[in-house]
């Protein structure tokens, strides 16, 4: 393998990896805070993906319906939290996952009724089309550096408000004592509503940003919720570093392994996974 | 004994009689007995996830590899235009699958909790993808069954696999030996303790019993009751491929044992039923049926917090 | 002491990283004697007791069951050589009656716990052994009732019928009495009175007035250290454990 390929392999596993955290981080933080294993995960990045085409198809604006796909995303994750995710606080693992698989069927069945079967596609932003070059006879295409930058900036972010906030300090209380935070005179309940939210927003986020680069297809959720769950078992149930980590092993790990070994190249996250749990059961990063 | 409560007592004597008397009906409508027999078929492989799951309380996400693995068996080991003997081919698959299981559980059961589900679904997966990207397996197309075998013991021969309704009474028969063998099993000795380790692991290791080994044995037991339910499968549509064995197939199964009344087994039975009637009855309402599929499964979460069971037996039980 | 040793540790230490729970703990367990083990919080008395059971893996020394090396060795081999532990926090099966969780406990005892046909009611020995363990501990009332619905004392005599219905020979109690009302632990330490005749026990207990009316012999530790070993009288007059105990009250008053 010659040293461009390797390079431009390797970026393209790191930025895979990128937008896998953000979806995987999102499914940990709701996870690790309210204890809850939200299997329509997938589902939040199928929507995002799917609202941005519709609105871009119609208007052929990107950025501003981009933000407002996040929003609504937002809105839908309060709406399901209240409705639905509350209920389930008092009952027990299996319970989650029949309801959350109930939830992907809907979800699945109103893509189909809102946008139909066919594939989909979302031309990248005039602006953000077009390549860097690389070497003498490569580029790489600008639009995946402005993607990769957007995950590592919201990155940031979330480690900002986890580890500087208000809200952050609440998250790390109620990941492990939930009396304390009730006791310190928070409304548990609200808490939990933004943190959900936020989860559903984070999906839904990348699933706009991956958009551009991606077909837009029934079941996307959830061929990619898989992955996340391997992600986050990988850096541990709950962490939110052990997703980052997580991540971006399982995306450079899966680039090189479709160039190397093709054959194997589905199958060894999972041996990778296996791997790790024989090492580290709880994950690299487990609480 | 076996058949403690009153609701499953009254559940099981009505499926039976229904059961029974479905072919003798509707013998001209193979549609209706074929589908009939794969829900039964269906029944068995969930009650055995039911087993697993609800009562020796391991959560596998990985149960559909031994499903497809009853089918890959016999396209492996049997000639493609001989018709082999049923129960001799069946005993050596569940034989096996047995082996199989044994190693893999040997590996997986040092797991526990969430990573335990995730292992048993790494591994479904690995064997997926094994499948789909094999050649001499057919692929994603998988592999097809031209010949059924015969089913003569000692020179006698009284069922033919290709009658739909002789089928039909084999899978009927899966459904009672596999009913009664996961029944015995759990009054047994060896089931005091495999509950024990369910509801109090740390008490029952405190105790002195060798936890892992229960488990391990439990795990073999189950996933050879899948096999052979997958093996009827793949006998009853003459093919095997690796939708046998997707994630999908062991979410679908749990769904419908928890749809049921996850541990009570005899749930497993009304979850498949319901499920695949309610399948059934919204395809053929609207192309759009997985919308009320959903909304059904919600509902039901939400309203039945003990499964279809679990309400029922609020009814009956005093 | 006429009784024999049947248990003994020598120089038992365990150490977590820089923290040392326990150090260099020597000492002897007679048959027939019940053994008493206090300390202020944090003495490891629990950690002691882990070790003793198995549960827990010692980082140098050694224990000894009739002579026999066994530390190292898997937790269900300590219990086949008959040391029973009872916890401190109660550990039963809350959802089936009070005779099927002493069954359990006593099943291990007799053959054919793979026995997957048998039904677990034909074996009359089991059940004649979880009930004469709990009517050994007073729960003969109790026999059908589902362990949940019993009142929490009666919860941790429970606790106790399970330890006694695996026929240990060393039975480790961690605060059997721990928050049980006075009448509740009269019955105890009347029948600990009755059980040390037959059995070795030890017994960590914050109850002071039980354990210096059961105790043969005393063991305080402190911060890890094995403090003294004696009758109780010699213990009570020993100057470092009034310290041991005071220094930490006019910390809490302090605090």
């Amino acid at each position: 393998m010659s040293t461009e390929l390797f390079f431009v392999q390797l970026i393209n596993g790191l930025q895979y990896g990128l937008l896998l955290f953000l979806i995987a981080s999102g499914l940990t933080l709701v996870f690790g805070v309210m204890g809850i294993l939200n299997l329509a995960h997938g589902s939040m990045y199928m929507v995002g993906a799917y609202l941005v085409w519709y609105f871009v198809a119609i208007t052929g604006s990107f950025s501003v319906f981009a933000i407002l796909s996040a929003v609504i995303a937002l809105g839908l994750g309060i709406l399901i939290e209240r409705v639905l995710i509350q209920r389930l606080y008092n009952r027990n693992h299996l319970d989650q996952v029949l309801l959350t698989i109930g939830m992907i069927f809907v979800f699945n069945s109103l893509q189909s009724i809102l946008w139909g079967n066919d594939p989909y596609g979302v031309a990248v932003p005039e602006a953000l089309s077009g390549s860097v070059p690389f070497t003498d006879n490569s580029s790489y295409p600008v639009y995946r550096i402005f993607a990769a930058m957007v995950c590592i900036a919201i990155a940031a972010a979330l480690y900002f408000v986890v580890s500087k906030t208000r809200l952050g300090m609440l998250i790390r209380a109620g990941e492990s004592n939930r009396e304390m935070v009730e006791a310190l005179g928070v409304n548990i309940k609200s808490l939990y509503t933004i943190v959900f939210a936020i989860g559903v927003m984070l999906a839904a986020v990348s699933g706009i940003i991956a958009a551009p680069m991606r077909s837009i297809v029934p079941g996307m959720g959830e061929s990619v919720l898989i992955t996340c769950f391997v992600v986050v078992v990988i850096g541990g149930m709950g962490s939110i570093k052990g997703a980052f980590v997580g991540a971006l092993l399982v995306g450079v790990i899966s680039t090189f392994a479709a160039v190397l070994i093709p054959t194997m190249s589905n199958m060894i996250i999972y041996i990778f996974m296996i791997l790790v749990l024989l090492v580290k059961p709880q994950g690299l990063f487990a609480k | 004994m076996i058949f403690e409560k009153r609701t499953e007592r009254i559940f099981l004597a009505i499926f039976f009689v229904v059961a029974l008397c479905i072919p003798l009906f509707l013998e001209e409508n193979s549609f209706f007995v074929g589908k009939v027999t794969t829900i039964l078929i269906l029944a068995v492989f969930v009650m055995s996830l039911d087993f697993l799951v609800g009562r020796v309380g391991l959560v596998t996400l990985g149960h559909a590899l031994f499903y497809g693995l009853g089918g890959y068996l016999f396209v492996i080991l049997t000639p493609e235009y001989e018709a082999v003997n049923f129960w001799v081919y069946a005993f050596y698959i569940m034989g096996l699958n047995a082996l199989i299981a044994l190693v893999i559980g040997a590996v997986v059961l040092r797991t526990s909790g969430i990573y335990f589900i995730m292992i048993t679904l790494a591994i479904s997966q690995m064997a997926y993808y094994y499948f789909f990207d094999s050649l001499e397996f057919g692929g994603n197309d998988g592999l097809f069954i031209f010949m059924k075998p015969e089913t003569s013991i000692f020179g006698l021969s009284f069922l033919n696999l290709d009658n739909p309704t002789h089928f039909y009474y084999l899978a009927l028969l899966a459904v009672l030996v596999t009913l009664l063998a996961i029944k015995i099993i759990l009054r047994s000795r060896f089931g005091r303790i495999v509950e024990a380790s369910r509801l109090n692991p740390e008490r029952t290791a405190a105790l002195g019993y060798n936890i892992f080994a229960f488990r391990l044995i439990s795990y073999v037991i189950g996933s050879t009751l899948a096999a052979y339910a997958g093996l009827l499968f793949a006998l009853q549509y003459g093919y095997v491929n690796p939708q046998f064995m997707t994630w999908e197939m062991s979410g679908t199964a749990l769904v419908m044992s928890i749809l049921g009344g996850m541990g009570t087994i005899y749930g497993a039975i009304i979850g498949t039923i319901t499920y695949e009637g309610l399948q059934y009855f919204f395809e053929h309402m609207s192309k759009d049926w997985m919308l009320f599929m959903g909304g059904a499964i919600i509902l039901m979460v939400l309203l039945l917090r003990k499964g279809l069971a679990g309400y029922l037996e609020k009814l009956l039980e005093k | 002491m006429a009784n024999d040793i049947i248990l003994e540790t020598e120089s038992l230490s365990k150490h977590w990283g820089g923290i040392k729970a326990l150090n260099d703990i020597s000492l002897q367990f007679h048959d027939r004697q019940l053994h008493g083990v206090v300390g202020p919080n944090g003495a490891g008395k629990s950690t002691l007791l882990n070790m003793l059971c198995g549960t827990l893996q010692p980082t140098s020394g050694c224990i000894f069951h009739k002579g026999e090396q066994i530390e190292g060795m898997k937790p269900w081999k300590f219990v086949r050589r008959g040391i029973g532990r009872s916890f401190q926090k109660t550990n039963i099966y809350a959802d089936v009656t009070c005779l099927e969780n002493c069954a359990v406990a006593a099943q291990r005892r007799f053959a054919g716990s793979f026995n997957l046909f048998a039904s677990r009611h034909s074996n009359k020995l089991v059940q004649e052994a979880a009930e004469k363990a709990l009517c050994q501990v007073g729960l003969e009332s109790r026999i059908h009732t589902v362990a949940a619905e019993i009142s929490y004392g009666e919860q941790r005599q429970l606790e106790l019928a399970m330890v006694l219905a695996t026929d240990p020979c060393i039975l480790l109690l961690d605060e059997p009495m721990a928050g049980m009302g006075h009448e509740e632990s009269q019955r105890i330490i009347a029948l600990l009175n009755e059980l040390k005749q037959t059995y070795c026990i030890v017994l960590v207990e914050h109850d002071m007035d039980a354990i210096f009316e059961l105790s043969d012999q005393l063991t305080v530790l402190d911060n890890g250290t094995h403090l003294i070993t004696g009758t109780v009288d010699e213990v009570r007059n020993e100057p470092r454990v009034k310290e041991a105990y005071l220094g930490k009250e006019d910390e809490e008053e302090a605090a």
